[in-house]
C-alpha cells in the first residue's frame, strides 16, 4: 500500500524502464492514434454506418429543434436536389403547415410542383429568424421564403433570452462571419457535428436530453412538419387579466408598439428580395382571444397598418391572415397553435390563398432557379 | 487562470524554462514575479493583499526569534493576525450584513463590497502555513527567513497558491535553494502526473460532479434512495478525483521548476481504518493538523489526566483536531458536524484499539482488511453528505437514502425495444448507466495506483496502455473543451 514518493528512488526505477521504452515515444504514438480515430470517424461520418453509432447530430446550438430541422433541410435538398420554397416562423408554423399536403394543393391549382420545407422552430422572434433567413438564402438558395410573423416578435423583450441561447454558439458565429477553429471544424467536418451531440455527456439530464431529441427527431416529417398530436377540446373563452396564469402573457403585450429593432429585422428578412428570393410576409390564422392580451381591438388594427406599411416600403410583400373561422375549434391546440386536425385545413387553404394571389398579381410563388444544393 | 488550461500550461514551462538559465541569484525573483504574474490573473487587487500578508508574516517571523524573552507572545500574536485576516476576509458574512447595516445608517452603501474583492484565492492555506512557520521558529525547528524574495516565495509560490499543498518552511526552502536538475526522468515524472491528473479531473471528477442532479443536494427527499446513494458515491469519488488530480497537476508543473511538493494524496479510499485514511488524505493538512492541534492537545491532557487511557485522553484529541479540520473548510454547522462525525469514527476506533486481543491492521487476515476498507469507505461517504449541504438537508438526504422505489424495469424494456420513445430515463428510476460506467473507470484506476504502487504509476504501463490512455484523456478534453459545463476545483474555495 505504500508508495514511492521521493525523487530519488523514482529517478532510479525510472532509469530501469528507460532502457525498455520511451515513454515520450508511447505519448506520441497516443497522439497519432488519437489523430487516426478522428480521422477514421470523420471518413465514418460520410457513410450510412455512422449512424449507427451516433443518432444524432448537432452544431453546438441550445436549440434543439432548429438543429433538428437544419439537418432535416439538409437532408431534404440532398434528397430532393434543392429546395424551392422555406417556410419560416415560431412552433405556430411548426406544427401548423404540412408542406406535402401544401404542395398537392398548389400542383393541383397551378400544375407546378414545388419542393416546400417548414421552418417553422419554436420561440424564434423575427430577430433570430432574421439570421437564420439569411443562412438558408445563402447556402440552399431557394426561391421563395415565407415568413409567418406575428405580433410577439415586434415586443423587444419577447425571446431575448432564446435569441442569445440560438446566436451565441461558435457554428452561428462562424455563419456570421466571425472566425473560429471551432465553428471552423464544425462546419467543415462531418464528425464534429456528431461529437457535439455528446458534448454535454456527463451532464445529469444527458439520457433524457437524447432521448427528447431522438422523439422529436422520428416525429418531424422529412419536410419539416412535426404534428401535434394533442386533440383536446379547445376552450374559446377570453382570457384574464386577473388569471395567475395569463398575467406574463397581459404584462408582455401591454402598450404594444412595434420595436424598431424588430422592424429592423423584417426589413433585413425583406431585403433579401435583392439577392433573388422573393420573400412573403404573412401571418397564421389565431383565434380572436390571441389579441386580447394586446389591449382593445384598436391596438391589433394599428399593427396590422404599421406593419403593411413597413413591409411595403421594405419592398416586400404583405398578404393578410386567412379568416380564423376557417379553422374549426377541433383544429386548434389552443388559440394560436394547430394540431393534427388543423394543419392539413391550414395547408390547404395556404397553398389557395397564394395561388389566388398570384392569379391576381398580388405575389406569386416562385421555385429556385435551378438545383441548388451547397 | 486555470490550471487546466493549455496557457498555464505553455506559460508555465516557457517560465520553467528560463527558470534554469537564470542565475542562481535571479531564480527566486524570477518564482515571485511568475507568482505575482499568477495571481493577477485572478484579481491585481489580490496583489496587494497578499503583499500585506507576506510582509507582515515575514516581520512577525523576525520578531518571534530575536525576542527570546517573548517568544512565546510574538507567536500568540502572529496566530491571532493570520486568524484574524482570515475571519476579516473570508469569514466576512459574519459581519459583513451587521456593518453594512451600520454603514447604511451612515448613507454609506457602497463600501463593503470592497471585502468581497479582496479576499485571496487560496487564503485558508496561506495562513495554515503562516502558522506552522512561527510555530516552528518558535520553537526553533527552523529559523526565520531573512532573505524576503525566499520568504514570499515560500508563501506564495504560484503552483501551490489556489490550494495547496501546505508546505512547511524546513521542507520547502531546501527544495527551493536546490532545485531538481531537469533532466528526462523528472519531464517524464511531471507529465504523467499532469496526465494523471488531468484524467483524474476531465475524465472522472467533472463529469460525476456534473450528473448529480442540482435539486439532488437541495430537495434529496424527491428522489429515490437508489439514486441518492448512487450520487453520493459520484459526489465522494469527484471530490477526490478533484483534489488529487488539482494536486497531481500542480505537482506536475512544480517539477519542471526542479521543487518537488508535497504529495496530498495517496489513495484515500483503499485505507482500512480512519487513522489511515486521515495519513491519506489531504495529507499535508493532515499533518498540519496532527503536529499543531492533535499532539499538542494530547500531551496537554495527558499531563493532566493519566492513565494515557483515561476516556478525556482518547475522546479529546481527536475530536478537538476533527472540529478544527471542519472550521478550517468553513464556519458552518453542517462542516462542525462533518468535523465531529469524522472525530467520532477515530475515537471509536481508538477504543477498540484499546482491547487486549488488538492486531495491527497489517496483521489481520485479508478479509478483515478488505471489510475495514468497505466500512471505512462507507462511514467517509456518508460523512460527506453535510460536508456538502446544510445540516437539515443532509438529515433529508440520509433519511432519502433509506427510501428506495423499485425501478421501473418494464419501462426500461419498453423503452429498449423503442415503444415508448418518449419515457425519460430518470422516470425509470434508476441510476444513470454512464455515471456507473465513470464510477467504475474511478475504482479501476486507483487499482492500477495501487498495483503500480507509486503516484506516477503510469510511466510503467505497457505502450498500449499509454496510448489508449492519451486517446481517452485527448477525447474526453476535446468534448470537455465544446461543451460549456465547466466545473471549478472544489477546494479552490477554501
Amino acid at each position: 500500500m505504500t508508495q514511492i514518493t521521493n525523487h530519488s528512488e523514482i529517478q532510479k526505477k525510472s532509469f530501469r524502464r528507460q532502457n525498455k521504452r520511451s515513454f515520450f515515444a508511447s505519448l506520441a504514438w497516443g497522439i497519432l492514434a488519437f489523430i487516426f480515430m478522428m480521422g477514421s470517424l470523420e471518413v465514418l461520418a460520410h457513410t450510412k454506418y455512422i449512424n449507427k453509432v451516433f443518432l444524432t447530430r448537432s452544431v453546438g446550438s441550445y436549440h434543439t429543434q432548429f438543429e433538428i430541422k437544419w439537418f432535416a433541410l439538409q437532408h431534404y435538398v440532398d434528397k430532393n436536389h434543392g429546395v424551392d420554397v422555406v417556410i419560416l416562423g415560431n412552433s405556430m408554423v411548426n406544427t401548423g403547415i404540412d408542406p406535402v399536403i401544401f404542395e398537392d394543393k398548389y400542383y393541383s391549382l397551378s400544375g407546378e410542383k414545388l419542393r416546400v420545407f417548414n421552418f417553422g422552430v419554436e420561440a424564434l422572434t423575427v430577430e433570430p429568424l432574421s439570421v437564420l433567413a439569411q443562412l438558408i438564402n445563402e447556402r440552399y438558395h431557394p426561391g421563395t421564403i415565407i415568413l409567418f410573423t406575428e405580433m410577439r416578435d415586434y415586443i423587444a423583450d419577447n425571446g431575448t433570452e432564446v435569441t442569445r441561447q440560438f446566436l451565441d454558439n461558435s457554428w452561428m458565429r462562424y455563419q456570421m462571419g466571425i472566425p473560429s477553429l471551432e465553428g471552423y471544424l464544425v462546419d467543415h467536418t462531418a464528425i464534429f457535428k456528431y461529437l457535439l451531440t455528446w458534448r454535454n455527456w456527463s451532464s445529469a439530464s444527458f439520457l433524457d436530453d437524447q432521448r427528447t431529441v431522438l422523439y422529436r427527431q422520428a416525429n418531424v416529417t422529412p419536410q419539416g412538419y412535426e404534428p401535434d398530436r394533442n386533440q383536446d377540446v379547445f376552450d374559446p373563452s377570453q382570457p384574464s387579466v386577473v388569471d395567475p396564469a395569463q398575467r406574463d402573457k397581459f404584462a408582455l403585450a401591454a402598450n404594444f408598439e412595434i420595436a424598431p429593432s424588430r422592424a429592423l429585422n423584417l426589413q433585413e428578412v425583406i431585403s433579401l428580395n435583392t439577392t433573388g428570393v422573393h420573400v412573403i410576409v404573412t401571418e397564421m390564422p389565431v383565434y380572436p382571444t390571441y389579441f386580447a392580451y394586446f389591449g382593445p381591438a384598436s391596438v391589433r388594427t394599428q399593427y396590422l397598418q404599421d406593419l403593411g406599411l413597413l413591409v411595403q416600403n421594405a419592398g416586400g410583400v404583405f398578404v393578410s391572415a386567412i379568416p380564423y373561422t376557417d379553422i374549426p375549434l377541433s383544429g386548434r391546440v389552443d388559440d394560436h397553435h394547430l394540431n393534427v386536425d388543423g394543419a392539413p385545413i391550414f395547408s390547404e387553404l395556404l397553398a389557395e390563398q397564394l395561388y389566388t394571389a398570384c392569379e391576381n398579381h398580388q405575389s406569386c410563388i416562385y421555385p429556385a432557379s435551378s438545383d441548388t444544393q451547397p | 487562470m486555470k490550471v487546466t488550461s493549455l496557457i498555464f500550461f505553455a506559460a508555465s514551462f516557457a517560465a520553467a524554462l528560463v527558470y534554469h538559465r537564470l542565475p542562481r541569484k535571479w531564480a527566486n525573483v524570477w518564482l515571485l514575479a511568475l507568482s505575482a504574474a499568477f495571481i493577477a490573473t485572478w484579481s491585481w487587487q489580490f496583489i496587494l493583499v497578499l503583499a500585506l500578508f507576506t510582509s507582515v508574516n515575514y516581520g512577525l517571523a523576525r520578531k518571534v526569534e530575536s525576542s527570546q524573552g517573548a517568544r512565546k507572545g510574538w507567536a500568540a500574536g502572529g496566530i491571532v493576525f493570520n486568524v484574524a485576516f482570515l475571519f476579516l476576509l473570508k469569514y466576512n458574512h459574519f459581519y459583513l450584513p451587521a456593518l453594512q447595516k451600520e454603514l447604511a445608517t451612515l448613507g454609506w452603501t457602497s463600501s463593503t463590497s470592497l471585502v468581497s474583492i479582496l479576499i485571496p484565492i487560496g487564503l485558508s492555506f496561506l495562513v495554515v502555513q503562516a502558522i506552522s512557520m512561527l510555530l516552528d521558529i518558535k520553537n526553533g525547528r527552523v529559523a526565520a527567513e531573512k532573505d524576503f524574495v525566499r520568504f514570499a516565495v515560500y508563501m506564495v509560490y504560484f503552483p501551490k497558491l489556489l490550494s495547496g499543498p501546505i508546505e512547511r518552511m524546513r521542507q520547502f526552502l531546501p527544495r527551493l535553494d536546490n532545485p531538481l536538475s531537469m533532466d528526462r526522468s523528472l519531464l517524464e515524472r511531471s507529465v504523467a502526473l499532469i496526465l494523471i491528473g488531468l484524467f483524474r479531473k476531465i475524465v472522472i471528477a467533472d463529469p460525476l460532479f456534473n450528473m448529480i442532479p442540482a435539486d439532488a443536494f437541495v430537495n434529496p427527499l424527491s428522489f429515490p434512495g437508489q439514486n441518492l446513494i448512487m450520487w453520493l458515491l459520484a459526489y465522494s469519488f469527484g471530490l477526490y478525483n478533484d483534489f488529487a488530480g488539482y494536486t497531481s497537476i500542480i505537482r506536475g508543473v512544480s517539477l519542471w521548476f526542479g521543487i518537488e511538493l508535497t504529495n496530498n494524496f495517496n489513495l484515500p479510499y483503499l485505507s482500512r481504518n480512519f487513522t489511515e485514511f486521515w495519513n491519506r488524505w489531504h495529507i499535508s493538512l493532515s499533518q498540519w493538523l496532527r503536529d499543531y492541534i492533535f499532539f499538542p492537545t494530547a500531551r496537554s491532557l495527558m499531563k493532566r489526566f493519566s492513565p494515557r487511557e483515561h476516556w478525556i485522553n482518547l475522546v479529546l484529541p481527536p475530536m478537538i483536531t476533527m472540529l478544527v479540520s471542519g472550521a478550517w473548510h468553513g464556519l458552518a454547522w453542517n462542516l462542525v458536524l462533518w468535523g465531529a462525525l469524522h472525530g467520532l469514527y477515530q475515537v471509536v476506533e481508538r477504543l477498540f484499539s484499546l482491547r487486549r486481543n488488538a492486531v495491527a491492521t497489517d496483521e489481520l487476515p485479508w478479509w478483515r482488511q478488505s471489510l475495514g476498507t468497505v466500512v471505512t469507505f462507507i462511514l467517509a461517504a456518508l460523512a460527506w453528505v453535510p460536508f456538502r449541504m446544510p445540516v437539515k438537508i443532509a438529515l433529508q438526504y440520509w433519511q432519502g437514502m433509506l427510501h428506495w422505489i423499485p425501478p421501473d424495469w418494464k419501462g426500461l424494456d419498453l423503452m429498449l425495444a423503442g415503444e415508448v420513445p418518449h419515457l425519460s430515463w430518470t422516470a425509470l428510476k434508476l441510476p444513470s448507466p454512464i455515471l456507473i460506467g465513470v464510477l467504475i473507470i474511478a475504482v479501476v484506476f486507483d487499482i492500477q495506483q495501487s498495483k503500480g504502487r507509486r503516484e506516477d504509476f503510469i510511466l510503467d504501463w505497457s505502450r498500449l496502455h499509454i496510448i489508449a490512455f492519451v486517446v481517452v484523456l485527448a477525447f474526453a478534453i476535446l468534448l470537455a473543451a465544446l461543451s460549456d459545463n465547466v466545473t471549478p476545483f472544489v477546494y479552490q474555495g477554501f
